[in-house]
């Protein structure tokens, strides 16, 4: 679909949405540009663009990683014949077509955008993982600026920032829990997704909400044209994901599903590992008409785990249950007002909750139920004036419903754990924004500005700030650019976890008239060089960011069983900043990425520490990846990453020393601490490999065998601390891994 | 099909190799000097030293209740003074661990210097503490309740906050069982049989100035008990280091809460050194029965 606009000073615009020509499937942030005035966009979130050149026939070309680049003539008298469709470039290793194209990385490059990373889901394939199931926040998390938390767990600490300051949208409907197994997988199907972005700084105004990072994730929208299938068996869990037209070129569906299998593997050889979680996405696209698209998709996963213990007597009997889950929808209406405004209106839902059921025979039990609902919509505008004005615009409101701690407890537990029936918090947090990229003629200066408005209202308190944003870029060269940024950021809600108790009991709470709005302040400056002969970027990144009124829990502070969280939060200062480097190559057939992170987080709180500042506890210095793709032959490709942290810290308990009870008449064991976080874990680093073997392609069918090895050389990732005997009787803090070598092998397929 | 996946599950198990774990490497922990002191009104004030130990030795940690270890760790070599207006005060040693001041040392708003020389450290703590104003219990009425062989006593009780300033306080009621010779808050360390029935740490926050009045029930008494009811205004620092006392009171508490670094106001040890001069009141539940 297109639509042309011709004015009186030659001037032509050329708009539309740029699609896969096989599949129908919108390609997002696909590049299209005019070679002889040197102007060019990329398509939005949604597939759309429009651009303006001063002239009356241009030259236009559409490209796209992994499809064939398109050129063509635009003049008033075809606009109707004109096609944005691009074909898949084919896969042959000798096949030199996609080495035009254009990665989403240089597109980057090319914008006032900083800060950012695009990860091609292709990447994502054949990267190395646990078990052979590829993790889009894996992934991620070998990216510069963006630190893991212990071993295998999918948390994000972004920049320094903590892991509540990370807004994760799936089809723009927040994901409060992205990790399965107790955040070993992430709830990300990869058949299901067609585009990842991670922002880590320089924010566009339309997102808000978190301090340091935004991951954008959208779903596969499903083929228009022709039904296929994708899917992979492998050793812990198989998937599949079915798309087809409901009415050709109208119409499709996509819907993908995931479950793991080790408690069928048990039971199978007369064992018991009661544990299993699954995941289910969906999504329905609509073309109403040219101008009018509708969307409806949906995410729900759950982890489940249920003990019974049915066979012994009732009064000893043990039962525990546990189920932990996202539900998410979203419906969005695309509209092409005009040729050169389009619009978004989006409807969501999110609900996220977990409960514990234990009972311990007949006497005693304990009920545990942690609730967050979300309900909300948006409305997003776009216009492109000319080649020199874009304007974004547009305005959200999300109602949070929270359930923080349902608790009700039986029996003896009584004393130790008060019931709770939870009341329910509302908290009401909107925004409005404008966006305005300014490209001045013949400049080597292009300006990114904008202004949000974000409020929230809770119980007895309104809360509204002003988050200013801006980046810019001057082009060096036609090869590199300079690019700086500022940010501000406003965050309602926090998260409540436990650092003593490693459960899954994460709780979500809002701010309230005590609690008050974390804030942060990011600059960054940065460099980038694009090497087009290999098509590989390079950048470098300084940041400093100031966060206000994070939240930290007194010492001794009880969260587990605790309604009144308030009571126990502290808020305080907080600092990081940090050097990034990156070599990324998205195409050929070597490609991969080199990333290097040097950087520092630090905490300031009146009432921890003595007052004295200290490092957050994922404040790991160095971190370096090395992540590379390789087609060795027509059949074969290597995979490998090797990865290098700095350890997280921690805070030992070294000493003990005794002190007159209260009672005056005994005593009681009183430990020590050295300074909070002052020690670090050792450093580790790990290197995973996967090979995998691509089996005849047919017309119908592609199938290829996944052979990959984790932690191939056996060095443990400290994951937690352990006191353990030492050799000399006494005892000794050690670090164990959870993951040593493991094999895997997995099969994927598409039909 | 459905046999192969958990084949290769288990041969992949197989295969598998757990890591070695890595040891922290941790600065070796020096000992350090403990202090905890009470000022018992009308008497003396009594300063309890010990020493700190690593946990990583084999001489603690599990054997907490050891007395053997413990004994070990009271200091019995040590020049401990006070110093106020009054002079210097050299304490002297009743047992290993516990120093007592020869004369009195009872001066509301005074400031006391403690320095203890620990001679088999060879190393020096010091602390300063000011004496806070006693503030009077104004009423303490104690209600005796029996019923078919369950005793209980309701404590009603008040007190005014001083004016014009921030006070901290501490609340307490012991109860001793009186054919053992009645409350000795004198023995510090000894295996006695002391029970604290109610503790309360109050602030003045927004109040004050104002009359706090507390009304509370104690379950675990016997007719035969005798009640000690002290309220002491105790500086802030003590009450930051009681309130982390009481925030890691119980065995949930010590798995589930934030671990709680306790404050303290040694120079170069730890504990806490303070003077509050309490106001007491005794009670014999005998006398109530009558």
């Amino acid at each position: 679909m297109c639509f042309f606009h011709f004015s009186l000073f030659a001037q032509l615009t050329i708009s539309g949405v740029v699609t896969d020509s096989k599949s129908g499937e919108k390609l997002l942030f696909a590049s299209v540009y005019n070679e002889e005035s040197g102007i060019g966009t990329v398509t939005n979130e949604y597939g759309f663009f429009s651009l303006t050149v001063p002239m009356d026939t241009a030259k236009i070309t559409l490209s796209y990683l992994g499809y064939v680049p398109k050129t063509f003539v635009v003049h008033k008298g075809n606009i109707d014949e004109l096609n944005f469709t691009l074909n898949k470039a084919s896969t042959e290793v000798k096949t030199v077509t996609i080495n035009v194209s254009r990665s989403p990385q240089e597109e980057i490059h090319k914008s006032t955008q900083m800060s950012a990373v695009k990860i091609p889901i292709k990447d994502i394939k054949y990267i190395p993982s646990i078990g052979g199931e590829s993790d889009v926040i894996k992934v991620i998390q070998l990216m510069p600026g963006v630190q893991k938390g212990g071993e295998g767990g999918t948390g994000l600490y972004v920049r320094g920032g903590d892991v509540d300051q990370n807004l994760v949208l799936l089809d723009e409907a927040p994901v409060y829990n992205i990790g399965h197994l107790f955040g070993f997988f992430s709830v990300f199907n990869q058949d299901a997704i067609k585009d990842i972005t991670l922002y880590k700084g320089a924010f566009p105004s339309k997102y808000g909400g978190r301090l340091s990072s935004i991951l954008d994730i959208r779903m596969n929208d499903g083929n228009v044209n022709e039904f296929h299938g994708r899917g992979g068996l492998g050793l812990l869990s198989s998937r599949l994901m079915l798309e087809g037209p409901i009415i050709k070129n109208k119409g499709s569906f996509m819907i993908a599903g995931r479950r793991t299998y080790i408690d069928q593997i048990f039971k199978w050889i007369g064992s018991f590992l009661p544990y299993y979680f699954y995941d289910l996405n969906a999504k329905l696209n609509y073309k109403i008409n040219k101008k009018n698209h509708l969307y409806v998709s949906s995410y729900l996963g759950n982890d489940l785990l249920s003990y019974n213990q049915s066979d012994v007597k009732e009064n000893s009997r043990f039962n525990f249950g546990f189920t932990l889950g996202n539900i998410t929808g979203s419906v969005r209406w695309n509209q092409l007002i005009s040729d050169r405004l389009f619009a978004n209106y989006s409807l969501i839902y999110t609900n996220f909750d977990y409960n514990i059921n234990t009972q311990f025979g007949e006497e005693y039990s304990l009920y545990i139920l942690s609730a967050i609902n979300d309900y909300g919509g948006k409305a997003d505008w776009e216009f492109h004036k000319n080649q020199n004005h874009t304007f974004k615009y547009g305005a959200m409101s999300i109602f949070h419903e929270f359930r923080p701690n349902i608790v009700n407890s039986q029996g003896e537990l009584r004393e130790y754990v008060e019931s709770n029936k939870g009341d329910i918090l509302g908290a009401l947090e909107s925004g409005v924004y404008l966006q305005h990229i300014f490209r001045p003629d013949s400049s080597k200066w292009e300006f990114r500005s904008g202004i949000r408005l974000s409020t929230a209202n809770v119980k007895d308190k309104n809360y509204a700030g002003l988050e200013p944003r801006f980046s810019t870029k001057y082009k060096i060269d036609s090869n590199s650019n300079l690019k700086f940024s500022y940010s501000l950021m406003r965050q309602y809600m926090h998260l409540v976890s436990s650092s003593t108790v490693a459960l899954p009991t994460d709780l979500w709470y809002p701010v309230t008239s005590l609690v008050k709005p974390q804030t942060s302040h990011q600059f960054a400056a940065g460099y980038s060089y694009f090497l087009r002969k290999i098509k590989t970027h390079l950048s470098f990144e300084s940041y400093y960011k100031l966060m206000q009124n994070l939240t930290e829990y007194k010492e001794g502070a009880n969260l587990l069983f605790n309604a009144e969280f308030e009571t126990e939060l502290l808020q305080g200062n907080g600092e990081s900043y940090g050097l990034e480097f990156l070599v990324k190559r998205d195409e050929g057939r070597w490609n991969g990425w080199i990333g290097y992170t040097l950087s520092w987080s630090r905490r300031f709180f009146d009432e921890l520490n003595g007052g004295n500042s200290y490092w957050a506890r994922y404040d790991r210095r160095h971190s370096f990846s090395v992540v590379q793709n390789f087609k060795m032959s027509k059949n074969w490709h290597f995979s490998s990453v090797w990865v290098y942290s700095s350890g997280s810290r921690f805070t030992p308990q070294t000493g003990l020393y005794a002190m007159p009870n209260a009672s005056l008449t005994g005593i009681d064991w009183i430990p020590v601490y050295p300074s909070r976080n002052s020690v670090s874990m050792s450093p580790s680093h790990r290197l995973d490999v996967n090979f995998v073997w691509q089996s005849k392609e047919t017309k119908k069918f592609k199938g290829e065998w996944h052979f990959g090895a984790y932690n191939v050389y056996n060095r443990a990732t400290p994951w937690r601390i352990e006191l353990e005997t030492s050799e000399n009787g006494g005892f000794k803090y050690v670090q164990p891994g959870l993951f040593g070598f493991i094999p895997s092998i997995a099969y994927n397929f598409e039909f | 099909m459905n046999k192969i996946i958990p084949i290769l599950f288990f041969i992949v198990s197989l295969i598998s190799c757990r890591p070695e774990p890595i040891e922290v490497e941790l600065n070796e922990y020096e000992p350090e000097i403990v202090v905890a002191s009470q000022v018992v009104p009308d008497y003396i004030m009594m300063v309890g030293l010990t020493r700190s130990f690593t946990v990583l030795s084999n001489a603690g940690y599990e054997g907490e209740g050891d007395s053997a270890m413990f004994a070990d760790l009271l200091i019995d070599s040590a020049l401990v003074t006070v110093e106020s207006v009054s002079g210097i005060d050299t304490l002297y040693m009743i047992s290993p661990g516990l120093f007592a001041s020869v004369n009195e040392l009872e001066n509301p708003g005074g400031v006391y210097h403690l320095k203890v020389v620990d001679y088999d450290l060879n190393e020096t703590a010091t602390a300063t503490s000011i004496m806070q104003k006693n503030v009077p219990l104004d009423t303490v009425i104690p209600s005796l309740h029996v019923e078919e062989g369950d005793t209980s006593v309701d404590i009603d009780l008040s007190f005014k906050d001083l004016v014009n300033e921030t006070n901290f306080y501490v609340l307490s009621v012991y109860s001793r069982n009186t054919n053992k010779g009645g409350l000795d808050v004198n023995s510090f360390f000894d295996n006695g049989s002391n029970n604290i029935e109610y503790q309360e740490l109050i602030e003045d926050k927004n109040k004050d100035g104002e009359v706090f009045e507390r009304s509370f029930n104690l379950e675990s008494v016997t007719t035969k008990d005798s009640l000690l009811v002290l309220l002491s205004n105790i500086s802030e620092g003590y009450y930051n280091f009681l309130e982390s006392r009481e925030r890691s009171g119980n065995i949930l508490s010590e798995i589930t809460n934030e671990p709680v670094n306790y404050p303290s106001n040694v120079n170069n040890g730890l504990g806490y050194f303070n003077t509050h001069y309490p106001s007491i009141r005794f009670f014999d539940l005998r006398e109530l029965l009558e």
